[in-house]
């Protein structure tokens, strides 16, 4: 299913409408509508269904992301809240018909937290405003569930590019923080595994 | 419908309801016991109640419509509460009687990514190792279940606590961003 135009509003509200509601729900203002896209034969498309996930993986690779389990990946897929995949919508020497672009997913409750995983663009395709788009359209999804806080872990040469489209680093001293599991618990948790095993014989 | 963590190796006590994990923990103190549980209908009612503001290590808890707390604590991957349940001898106790005192959530995709959401403990009851026990009991829990990527945004008054539990910052120099409107950055 395709994204839907008119900025990700209902195509049934008025303009008038449309403009009260993006207020409202302070929605982000896309930089290029579907349209626009679409012209270039580029379609961003909302759901897992149609994700190719080999395809997915290669795109993953490109970009440096590790390759996935593919039976893990379709679970986590299913799992996650919203997930937005750029397609090729027509034939040309830069890319097949219908291959995957870009992608990106948010991970939520869908009612209070999200955060942001896995976007990715092919090189080729890289710096000509795929990624702002894509970026663009999962925060309207989100604001759209009205979910207040939408964060996401940046690497370094990213940091900038999410800036520009609204977010901030560390507000109020928030600092991102992941579990090493080269600690205490991870071997205390890797040491039981093992004994569990054992004693199973 | 199985959550595929259900499908598999991981045997839940027989009163585990999905998707919601039943921590077997039970300590004593001097006060009364402290259970692990999972999310009882009470809970969001007593969420509610504003005499959390002090205990949040997440700005905005106390203020959010009950409904809106119902449905993100429906769609998390875990939740862990803790209750005070004080049993008089001679008395029988009642469910009535177990006040909330802890909790913690964390949001998955049930396969790589897990965030951990809302640690807080009454600040009665803090000072006495319950937040290290909910953060501990569910990052074991995540382990187990091979969700490997275990993350969560530390306010900046409690990134040593976190870093004491296993957590690092900015790990590879990645950085943790928030969007916000225009005209709130």
């Amino acid at each position: 299913m395709p994204f839907a135009a008119l900025d990700g509003l209902s195509p049934k509200k008025s303009t008038f409408g449309l403009q009260v509601e993006a207020q409202r729900l302070l929605l982000p203002t896309l930089t290029k509508t579907d349209e626009q896209f679409a012209e270039q034969g580029i379609v961003f498309m909302e759901g897992h269904e149609g994700v190719n996930l080999e395809e997915l993986n290669d795109l993953f690779e490109q970009v440096g992301f590790p390759r996935r389990d593919p039976d893990k990946l379709k679970l986590a897929l299913e799992k996650t809240h919203t997930v937005i995949w750029i397609r090729h919508a027509k034939k040309s020497r830069w890319a097949k018909l219908n291959q995957l672009l870009g992608f990106g997913r948010a991970m939520s409750d869908g009612s209070i937290s999200a955060s942001i995983w896995d976007v990715a663009v092919l090189p080729a395709w890289q710096r000509s405003g795929l990624g702002r788009a894509l970026l663009e359209r999962l925060l309207v999804r989100l604001r759209q569930d009205h979910i207040d806080t939408i964060s996401l872990y940046a690497e370094p040469s990213v940091v900038k590019l999410y800036e520009k489209l609204g977010f901030v680093t560390d507000p109020q001293g928030i600092r991102g923080m992941a579990f090493q599991r080269k600690s205490a618990i991870g071997m205390k948790v890797a040491a039981g595994e093992k004994r569990a095993s054992v004693a199973k014989g | 419908m199985k959550a595929d963590w259900q499908q598999r190796q991981v045997s839940l006590p027989q009163n585990c309801t999905h998707p919601f994990d039943l921590l077997a923990d039970g300590r004593h103190n001097s006060i009364g016991k402290i259970l692990f549980q999972t999310v009882s209908p009470t809970l969001t009612s007593l969420l509610s109640q504003t005499r959390w503001p002090s205990a949040c290590l997440q700005a905005g808890w106390p203020h959010r419509p009950v409904p809106k707390l119902q449905a993100a604590l429906r769609n998390s991957y875990l939740v862990s509460s803790l209750h005070v349940r004080v049993t008089t001898p001679g008395a029988k106790s009642s469910p009535d009687e177990e006040t909330l005192v802890g909790i913690a959530r964390a949001t998955s995709d049930y396969s790589f990514n897990a965030t951990i959401w809302d640690v807080i403990v009454d600040p009665e009851y803090q000072g006495q190792g319950l937040g290290k026990a909910l953060v501990e009991n569910m990052v074991r829990t995540l382990l187990r279940r091979e969700i490997l990527n275990i993350t969560l945004f530390a306010d900046a008054g409690v990134v040593d606590f976190y870093r004491t539990l296993g957590f690092e910052t900015d790990p590879e120099g990645i950085k943790g961003m928030f969007w916000y409107p225009p005209g709130f950055r």
